[in-house]
């Protein structure tokens, strides 16, 4: 489903990715993790071009996404991308923000729009909270907006961009147990998270960066029962003594 | 004082209307609020244009903004009043030369508050909108422009303000605002310049600061319903 | 007669008149900026005191000033102030310079209150933390508001307080209503007088571009070798 070869980019003289080679085939849940810094962030922006890479080939079904005459937009309909801090459009209802794509770009009519946005409302807990503004849930209710927003556009692939880091601990929850769900269902998804349960649970497989590179990739038993890298293992050590 | 009102309050208001044109405070706030209102569509444009990713869109708009606000108004007028007419043939009269001038200057300072509240929104605003697959101009038009208009509501007010102080100038090329009412009025009476000018002063006064008054409630209204405390009320 | 002619800005009896203008043009923005910025750090020092009354006269006298315009107050200091002055005082008035005294008293007044703001926002923008540190430290209330609080208040003001300045430089143009010979009501003498609106409005335009672009650069200057920096 998404392919990427050789891919770099740098920060002026800071080399932010260095040669990352990597797979995502469909329906897989791959849970990205690492040190600050590493590169995690940088790395699930280039997938949907926020941000640039420098060298290297991205393809996602099967098309390399920097081709000349590559509409940009089209391509990001067609992966939802859920942000750190919610983002949600304040001017607008939690229904609102899931009708505005799909309306705005044609993809649906208004009555369809809305009929599914109140579907995945609902699907995230939240089909009473409609017609609420982003500044009257709390966090994890938005951020559980904020997924079904990205879903609305029916992407086959979802982007996690550390989705619970800005969430107080008690909110983490619920919206883990939207992703797990998701999971469940057989979404190709990609997420950048510390939450290790979470990883340890539904993820496939786990890609361990530092400073730009991938230096594990292997299942969530490989990479928890016997890591190879030392940087992973001095990871693994660090957050076990906290 | 109060005879001074009594007999030309009327003049004050309307200026010779209906013997003449309209003058006095009612063109004041007509030729303001005029001016805002036909500056608006050039400010957004221009504003949009401040703010653009593309450098060369970017550029000259700057560049003329810059050129604009580093004159003073008075000079803008005094150019469209007595050069204007000689490169186009056609004589405007002081009324239409004002709003041209104030329509410019309002675009421009439009432009300034329009950039600063696209500025002042969270950068996440434009990516999530980008995330979804919308158009740079999508994103402005349904995501950024609603908000960032809303919050700058206050500074729209403010430079409503603005232009109505900026309409005295009319009476330098002899535009019967209401400055140049209240000094004919001082012709005419004479004695009683204090007077008269602290009438005028006030006349400025409760208009000016009633309404920069409603701008600081209504900045203090937006502050609230968005959950934030303003810093002012602290 | 050709279309401009820039003979007639370098030398002659125009030439002269527009140099004289923008000599006045730049004396009465000193003579404002000097009276301006005491007057203005005095309001703003009013207004940010814990004294009621203290506040509330700042805040009178600025809202007062800021909501009535320039042109405004030119014509009250110029036609209705002398009226109000003693007999000798007002002939000595009349004796000097009445056109370029009552724009001094008009435009410091009227840049002082902007400046106060400025100014004001500035002693805002230092966190109360800031003082608390000072006072806890044994400094007293005015030392602390000397040696911590302003310091910081004047580099944060610094370039509003430049920008203020270039709206004074532009300001003295209004000063052409009461009759001040500054550069405007040069330039339309020099129209009137020889119908060259061109040259004499170039001129001026030059003149005020010039000056506003090099109190700008000189803000931006400021910025980079003291750039504010929070705790």
């Amino acid at each position: 489903m998404i392919v990427l070869e050789q891919v770099n980019k740098w920060y002026g003289a800071y080399h932010a990715l260095v040669d990352v080679t990597e797979t995502v085939a469909k329906n897989e849940v791959v849970v990205v993790c690492g040190p600050s810094g590493s590169g995690k962030s940088t790395l699930i922006r280039t997938l949907n071009r926020l941000e640039e890479i420098d060298s290297g080939r991205i393809a996602v079904d099967g098309r390399d996404i920097h081709a000349r005459g590559l509409d940009v937009n089209a391509l990001r309909a067609g992966i939802g991308f859920v942000f750190q801090q919610f983002n949600l459009f304040p001017h607008l209802t939690a229904l609102e923000n899931c009708m505005l794509a799909p309306v705005s770009l044609k993809r649906a009519r208004e009555a369809e729009a809305k009929a599914y946005a109140l579907e995945l409302l609902d699907g995230v807990g939240l089909a009473h909270k409609a017609d609420a503004y982003p500044h009257q849930l709390s966090g994890g209710q938005q951020q559980r907006v904020a997924i079904a927003r990205a879903l609305a556009m029916r992407p086959p692939i979802m982007l996690f961009d550390e989705p619970t880091s800005a969430l107080d601990p008690e909110m983490v929850g619920e919206v883990l147990q939207v992703m797990r769900k998701l999971a469940g269902q057989g979404m190709t998804m990609v997420c950048v998270t510390h939450e290790m349960g979470f990883a340890r649970d539904v993820a496939d497989r786990i890609w361990f960066m530092a400073e730009g590179k991938i230096l594990e990739k292997g299942t969530p038993e490989e990479f928890f029962n016997n890591p190879q890298h030392p940087r992973a293992q001095q990871f693994l050590a660090d957050r076990s003594n906290r | 004082m109060i005879e001074l009102i009594h007999e030309y309050w009327l003049y004050f208001l309307v200026g010779q209307y209906p013997n003449g044109p309209l003058g006095g405070l009612s063109l004041t706030i007509l030729l303001s609020g005029a001016a805002l209102v036909l500056a608006m569509p050039l400010g957004l444009l221009l504003g949009v244009a401040r703010v653009s990713p593309w450098r060369a869109v970017r550029w000259p708009v700057t560049a003329l903004v810059q050129v604009v606000r580093a004159v003073p108004l008075l000079l803008v007028v005094f150019w469209a009043y007595f050069f204007l007419p000689a490169v186009t043939g056609v004589k405007t009269g002081q009324a239409t030369t004002m709003l041209m001038t104030l329509v410019l200057f309002d675009a421009v300072y439009l432009a300034e508050i329009v950039a600063a509240g696209i500025r002042a929104l969270p950068k996440g605003q434009m990516e999530s909108a980008r995330s979804l697959g919308l158009g740079y101009f999508a994103a402005l038009r349904l995501v950024l422009l609603p908000q960032a208009l809303k919050n700058v509501l206050p500074s729209l007010v403010n430079q409503l303000v603005s232009t109505i102080k900026a309409t005295s100038l009319g009476y330098i090329i002899g535009l019967s605002e209401v400055s140049f009412i209240a000094t004919q009025v001082n012709t005419l009476v004479f004695t009683k310049a204090v007077e008269v000018y602290i009438i005028l002063a006030l006349t400025y006064f409760v208009l000016c600061f009633g309404l920069s008054r409603l701008a600081f409630l209504l900045e203090r209204r937006l502050g609230r319903r968005a959950g934030r405390v303003s810093p002012i009320s602290l | 007669m050709t279309f401009f002619d820039p003979g007639i800005l370098q030398s002659g009896q125009y030439h002269d008149w527009l140099v004289q203008g923008l000599i006045l043009s730049l004396q009465l923005t000193a003579a404002s900026f000097v009276l301006a910025l005491p007057f203005g750090a005095l309001l703003a020092l009013m207004r940010s005191s814990p004294n009621r009354v203290l506040q509330a006269i700042g805040a009178t006298v600025v809202e007062a000033i800021r909501n009535v315009p320039l042109l405004a107050h030119l014509l009250f200091w110029y036609f209705a102030f002398p009226e109000l002055l003693p007999e000798p005082v007002k002939l000595a008035l009349y004796d000097s310079n009445p056109e370029a005294i009552c724009a001094v008293i008009a435009l410091s007044l009227y840049a002082g209150v902007h400046m106060a703001e400025d100014i004001r926002s500035g002693i805002r923008a230092v966190p109360a933390a800031q003082l608390e540190a000072a006072r806890s430290l044994g400094l007293g209330r005015f030392a602390a508001v000397r040696l911590v609080l302003m310091p910081q208040a004047i580099r944060i003001s610094v370039p509003p307080l430049l920008s203020q300045t270039v709206n004074l430089w532009k300001d003295t143009s209004v000063a052409t209503v009461i009759g001040a010979a500054e550069m405007m009501y040069q330039a339309a003498r020099v129209e009137t007088a020889s119908f060259r609106s061109v040259e004499a409005f170039t001129f001026a335009t030059l003149a005020y571009l010039t000056v506003s672009l090099l109190i700008s650069l000189a803000a931006q200057l400021y910025q980079r070798r003291f750039p504010v920096r929070t705790a």
